[in-house]
Order: structure tokens, then C-alpha cells, then sequence
């Protein structure tokens, strides 16, 4: 240590001198972690509803949803992060719905896009099963009933 | 007003306990799990559910299966105690069980699982009836259903009541098993209801948690755990209170 004034000594310098520590640093909640996860699914989950609708947003919502609730603690109130992941993640789960049952109401009530879904139906089950799909189900129907 | 605590507070509770030890809950969840598996698909893939003997013989290894759970059950118990007491947690706490008692895991498991099946017994009867019998689809589906709902509420109200038997076999390693399941019963009276609501309270969070395809669960799981030790804990201290 030099004789030059180098401001105020820091507290881990300090230990045992006498004085209590002028400065603490400020403490990270144990849950921040999991609230900026739970803000970043969150936000993907709203992204991934418009461009890869179906799977991703059920499980980065559902997971933000999960991580913002748990990283409250024992707080009541949530941390802002948590807040945006909690909201985003019910967002990107509720745009998902949207967007999925409006391509599934769209498929079976335009005549054109119920056509083009039952070919490709054929086409799948063709190339799976060896036979198309109606043919399977009129199969099944004579068999059952 | 002296009162039990509420579920929310029992749930907040071990929310700000379980901070920071989810890098050991979770893998020590996952351990166990993946022992389970394992075991589970060495016994079994060899036998054919779709035959009579192969179906019973599953039966049988899926009772011994639970039998072993119960040691791991115990090992996960102690682990969620220490949680909730803030006592430090290691993975291999799982294992705490085969080295302390195991045989009173094995028993305090064996007799909830024999309760249990006890009302489960108008089912099998009912199922071996039927499987000889000629009898016309809804009538079957009645009688299916009726045997089901009292198998499933006898089981639910045994479980309720000796669901604190593995804290209490920890919390007093002087007791022997019977006498674990019957101090778990004597302090139930009276709080079945509410044991039966904070379970059910974790139904939707339970769902999100499968719909996330299971990974959800990894954190869900442990919460549950943790929540269920903290209703041990507040409820013996209850009872110490009033019985002073």
C-alpha cells in the first residue's frame, strides 16, 4: 500500500478493522436467474408462434410460465422479468391457439384447401401404408360395421 | 389467531426455499427416474402384456418395483427435509435409504400399497368376471366404472392418510414401521382435506408441466416435493404448539 490517497478503503479490505463496511454491494435475488430464462422462452414463444406455430411455443411458454412462477420465491411480488416472461409466455400460447384453429377451421370450411388436405392425406398414407387413406377407412367401416 | 398455514403459504415457502438447489433437485430427480426406467424395462420387455400370465406377472414386478421406490422415496424424503431446513443437499441423498433402514422403507411401502389394492378389489374381480363372462357392453362399462371410482377414492383416502409416514419414519427412526403409518394417520385426522386440496392445487401447473413435453416436469416435480415437506413440517409444528 502506497502513502497516496487511493479514495476509500474497499470492504473485503476492511475486515476486522473496526469500522463497519461503508458499502454493500447490492445482492442478486436467487430467482433472477430464472426470471430473464423465463423472459427469454417468453419472448421465443411469442416469435416462434407466428413463424414455427405448433410445438415450440407450447413448450417455451408452458416452460417461461413454470419459470416465472417458481422464481418469485418467497416474495409476493414478481421480479420484472418474471412479470414479461410470465405475459409473453401466455401471449406466444395463446397466439399459437389462434393461428393453429384458424389453419384448421380455414382447411375443413374452403372447399379448395379441404381438397388439396385430403390429397396430401392420400398422398402420406400412400407412401407410409402402401394404400391410400380413403381407401383404409373404407376397410375399416366394412370390417366394423 | 393461531391457524395452520394456508397452501399458498406453504407453496411460497418452498419457492424461496428451493432457489439455488435446483442444480442438485434436478439431477437427483433425474437419477432416480432413470434407475426406475432402467429396472423397469429389464424386468419387463422380455414379458408379453397381451397374454393373461405375461399381464400378471408385469403385475407382480410392477408391486416389487414400488417396493424398491419406497427406499428411494425414503432417500427423497430426507432430501426435501434438509431442503425445507435449509440444510445443505447432495444428489447422493437418494441413496440415504438403502443405508438407514431400508427394511422400514420397504414395509411402510408395502402396507400402503396392500391398502391400497384392497379396494382395488372389486376391479379384478370384476375384470376376471367379465373376461369369461358374456355380458353387453354397457352394463360392462357401468360396472367397470362403478369399481373403478371405489378403487380410486379408498386408494386416494389411504394415501392422504399415510402420506406423512416416510417424514415420520426420518423424524423418529425409533418407531417401527406399523407405528409410522399410525402416528401418519393420527395427525391426518383433521387435515386430509387440506392435504387433498394442495394436491390438487398443482393439477394445472402438472399439465403445463406435460405439455412442455415433460421438462417442465423436472422443475415441477421437485416444488411439489418440497411443498408436501414443508405441510410435515408445518403441521408437526402445530401440534407442538398445542400440545404444550
Amino acid at each position: 500500500m502506497n502513502s497516496y490517497n487511493n479514495g476509500p478503503v474497499p470492504p473485503y479490505q476492511n475486515n476486522g478493522s473496526g469500522y463497519p463496511p461503508y458499502y454493500t454491494p447490492p445482492t442478486r435475488h436467487p430467482g433472477s436467474g430464472f426470471a430473464t430464462a423465463s423472459m427469454v422462452l417468453g419472448i421465443l414463444a411469442v416469435i416462434s408462434a407466428f413463424f414455427l406455430p405448433t410445438y415450440p411455443p407450447i413448450i417455451c411458454g408452458g416452460l417461461s410460465i413454470i419459470l416465472g412462477l417458481l422464481s418469485k420465491g418467497n416474495d409476493k411480488a414478481m421480479l420484472p422479468n418474471a412479470k414479461v416472461g410470465l405475459l409473453t409466455g401466455i401471449l406466444g400460447m395463446v397466439i399459437n391457439v389462434l393461428i393453429v384453429g384458424s389453419i384448421v377451421v380455414m382447411i375443413f370450411t374452403n372447399p379448395a384447401y379441404k381438397q388439396s388436405f385430403h390429397d396430401q392425406l392420400n398422398q402420406y398414407s400412400e407412401y407410409l401404408y402402401g394404400e391410400s387413406f380413403d381407401d383404409m377407412w373404407d376397410q375399416i367401416q366394412k370390417n366394423n360395421f | 389467531m393461531d391457524r395452520h398455514a394456508s397452501s399458498a403459504e406453504l407453496k411460497a415457502k418452498a419457492k424461496g426455499q428451493m432457489l439455488g438447489k435446483y442444480g442438485t433437485l434436478i439431477p437427483a430427480f433425474l437419477v432416480v427416474e432413470a434407475i426406475m426406467t432402467m429396472v423397469n424395462f429389464m424386468t419387463t420387455f422380455s414379458l408379453n402384456p397381451r397374454t393373461m400370465p405375461g399381464l400378471t406377472v408385469q403385475f407382480v414386478i410392477e408391486c416389487m418395483l414400488q417396493l424398491l421406490m419406497g427406499i428411494f422415496l425414503a432417500g427423497q424424503t430426507y432430501m426435501y427435509l434438509n431442503v425445507c431446513c435449509g440444510g445443505n443437499i447432495k444428489i447422493s441423498d437418494v441413496f440415504y435409504g438403502f443405508g438407514n433402514h431400508p427394511d422400514k422403507a420397504i414395509l411402510i411401502q408395502l402396507f400402503q400399497l396392500l391398502l391400497c389394492l384392497v379396494f382395488f378389489i372389486p376391479l379384478f374381480i370384476f375384470m376376471i368376471v367379465f373376461s369369461f363372462a358374456d355380458v353387453s357392453f354397457s352394463i360392462m362399462i357401468l360396472v367397470f366404472s362403478i369399481t373403478f371410482v371405489i378403487g380410486l377414492v379408498g386408494g386416494t383416502i389411504i394415501s392422504l392418510q399415510y402420506s406423512q409416514s416416510f417424514y415420520v419414519c426420518l423424524d423418529f427412526p425409533e418407531f417401527t414401521a406399523v407405528q409410522c403409518l399410525r402416528y401418519s394417520r393420527e395427525i391426518m385426522k383433521g387435515n386430509k382435506g387440506r392435504r387433498f386440496y394442495l394436491a390438487v392445487s398443482f393439477i394445472p401447473l402438472y399439465l403445463l408441466g406435460l405439455l412442455t413435453c415433460g421438462i417442465g416436469l423436472l422443475f415441477v416435480i421437485p416444488y411439489v416435493n418440497t411443498t408436501s415437506a414443508n405441510f410435515y413440517l408445518e403441521l408437526m409444528s402445530y401440534r407442538n404448539r398445542h400440545n404444550q
